[in-house]
């Protein structure tokens, strides 16, 4: 227990570390040059910044104003989006797994290659679909789905989006384990004892998807947050992401990312432990 | 190289991506990269119809932009750069990340194993928005002087290297991974023991299997590329640079330099809402080129399979022994009462 709580705390800090050498890297350019006592320059600066927190002050319009506490409101607001959809994206994905693991083997196929087909597709696209859509369904029944130009913070819409492209993935990275899992021979047990597929499917090969998503946990966080970073800004939402990009100052940039990176890692930690105590349950079976 | 023409998914991934290029080079040859211009719409009685932009069905086959260009040749001469450097790019990626993670999966597996943490840093930031702070400053127009900085191709060279550099800590890392996992393999194993040296097994069983996983993660980060230039594009940051013409009264205005796609996005993603095709195609193009290197990718994968499973069944296979059996070559010997005896006291 105590080493895993090192090894975490050891995660943790190396990757703080990380972010802070990676928020700084702006300054090692200027302009076109290398510029690496810029680069230190920037890092002394930074670290400074945030050991002052307090006094951290950020530029709308002409006034300045403080970046503590405001900037926690572009942060739940993001944070909330991000985690709801993910979570929500998991529960849809599993839905479909389950379905496809029903359906006959025709349907399946033809999925299949559905799910093959919508790896193609940028969240550019789907964000520009869901415009359109929006503004086709305004045209048509005068109901607005999504007001962009609102500035009160939207969450229904934004989370429902979201969760479009990491549903998509997670169904895709399912199946994927999904078939795997159905060809080894404690399913084939388990079916000639004359369980139910269903419980097969829920007791058995569910547990093991979860073990398969932790493999790819982070990559699929880091999608869905380069996709809240596109949405942000294509549909003016006020969250932390666009926070930074319209504030573009080191401190803000270097702060923003610590701020975000807290949450992701607590969630993604948890996820991992859940994870490994399925796992060991698994291997006591 | 027989069974990669009888794959579908390989040849149409490839069909696709040589037509686009094969054609944008053409119209460059012969047509010299002008974009026929339709402003304005008359009909038969000479009388004015409509005024630019128009619809795919007014002009076909897409239609035209705000001045009336033709969007359907813009797409074709931007063609060539947008897959170009996205080829160009991940080339560069990979070869300096091959390298690195080579010889880091070799000599470096624990210095590497204990850098992955810093490595990590890299997913809890979005890689378009890192991209665009390091990269805002050289290949945006001072909108107030109308002036760049830097030349066009000091933006492409520096452009070009960054793209390349924020990928290079996380493919390294996985380059030495799979490096890693091939020398922890059985048969390094048995290669060792029988006297090879370090480099040896290197040469002759690392890098031939680390061959097919490299096409794969190349053909991955190609994807990658296209999808960032796609987000650069729309965060209103050209491929070798942005001419901003700030408007107060109109809106801003924001150009790309090249012909490259992404440019083609980002100045016009504002008409969405109104004339949607106008951005709407060239992101329909972008999603063309992906799909078309996922078929590759696909396709790839399991011709990939279907080799080693070919290989581990020609290692399977024994001999069938030749000839007839001559029925003399054997007989029967007398049984032995005593052996006889022993079966049955055993029994």
């Amino acid at each position: 227990m105590r080493r895993k709580a090192t090894r975490i705390a050891l995660q943790f800090i190396t990757a703080f570390v990380g972010v802070l050498l990676l928020g700084a890297l702006p300054g090692l350019f200027t302009g076109m040059k290398l510029d690496p006592e810029g680069y230190i320059k920037r890092l002394q600066n930074t670290i400074e910044d945030i050991i002052h927190f307090q006094q951290l002050t950020f530029r709308s319009g002409n006034e300045s104003y403080q970046l503590f506490p405001v900037v926690f409101e572009y942060l739940t607001y993001s944070i909330v989006i991000l985690f709801s959809a993910l979570i929500l994206a998991f529960f849809v994905a599993c839905i479909f797994t389950y379905f496809t693991y029903v359906a006959p083997p025709i349907i399946r196929r033809g999925l299949r290659r559905l799910a093959f087909l919508t790896e193609s597709f940028p969240d550019v696209f789907v964000l520009a679909l869901v415009q359109i859509g929006v503004i086709w369904i305004y045209k048509q029944t005068d109901i607005l789905l999504m007001d962009v130009a609102a500035y009160e913070r939207i969450y229904t819409m934004p989370i429902l989006i979201l969760s479009i492209l990491p549903t998509l993935l997670l169904y895709r990275i399912m199946i994927h384990v999904l078939e795997e899992e159905v060809e080894k021979p404690y399913v084939e047990l388990a079916r000639t004892k004359g369980i139910e597929p269903t419980k097969i499917f829920f007791v058995h090969v569910f547990r093991n998807t979860i073990l398969a998503i932790y493999f790819h946990s982070r990559s699929i966080v880091w999608f869905a947050l380069s996709n809240l970073f596109i949405m942000e800004y294509v549909f003016n939402l006020n969250g932390l992401i666009r926070f930074m990009y319209e504030h573009p100052t080191p401190e803000i940039f270097t702060v923003s990312a610590l701020l975000l990176f807290v949450p992701i890692f607590l969630f993604l930690t948890i996820y991992q432990l859940v994870a490994e105590r399925a796992a060991k349950e698994e291997a006591l079976l | 190289m027989k069974k990669a023409l009888k794959n579908p998914m390989l040849i149409i991934g490839t069909m696709i991506i040589v037509i686009l290029i094969g054609s944008s080079v053409y119209y460059s040859l012969v047509y010299k990269d002008v974009v026929p211009q339709t402003s304005m719409l008359y009909d038969d009685n000479g009388n004015l119809i409509d005024r630019s932009p128009f619809t795919p069905l007014q002009v076909p086959p897409f239609g035209t932009d705000k001045y009336g260009y033709h969007l359907f040749e813009q797409i074709i001469i931007g063609a060539k750069y947008t897959i170009g450097i996205a080829f160009l790019v991940a080339s560069m990626r990979m070869a300096l990340s091959f390298v690195a993670g080579v010889i880091g999966g070799t000599y470096f597996r624990q210095t590497l194993r204990s850098t992955s943490g810093f490595v990590d840093a890299m997913q809890y930031i979005p890689i378009s928005l890192l991209c665009y702070f390091i990269l805002s400053g050289v290949l945006m127009e001072n909108g107030m002087e109308g002036t760049f900085q830097f030349s066009y191709l000091e933006r492409i060279v520096f452009e070009m290297v960054i793209l390349t550099a924020v990928a290079i800590p996380t493919t390294t890392t996985l380059i030495s991974n799979e490096t890693n996992a091939i020398w922890g393999k059985g048969f390094i194993e048995g290669a060792k023991t029988l006297g090879g040296s370090k480099v040896h097994i290197l040469t002759k069983h690392i890098l031939p299997h680390l061959g097919p996983r490299m096409v794969i993660i190349f053909l991955q980060q190609m994807i990658n590329v296209l999808i960032l230039l796609l987000h650069l594009g729309l965060l209103k940051l050209f491929f070798g640079g942005t001419f901003f013409n700030p408007d107060p009264i109109l809106g801003d205005e924001y150009r790309s330099v090249s012909s490259e796609w992404s440019g083609l996005i980002g100045s016009t993603y504002q008409f969405l809402p109104y004339n949607s095709w106008i951005p709407l195609v060239p992101i329909l193009f972008f999603v063309l080129v992906i799909f078309s290197v996922n078929l590759i990718l696909e396709g790839f994968k399991q011709l990939a399979e279907k080799q080693t499973m070919r290989r581990s069944r020609v290692i399977k296979r024994t001999e069938k022994p030749k000839g007839e059996v001559n029925s003399s070559a054997f007989y029967f010997l007398e049984r032995s009462k005593q052996v006889e005896e022993r079966k049955t006291a055993s029994r």
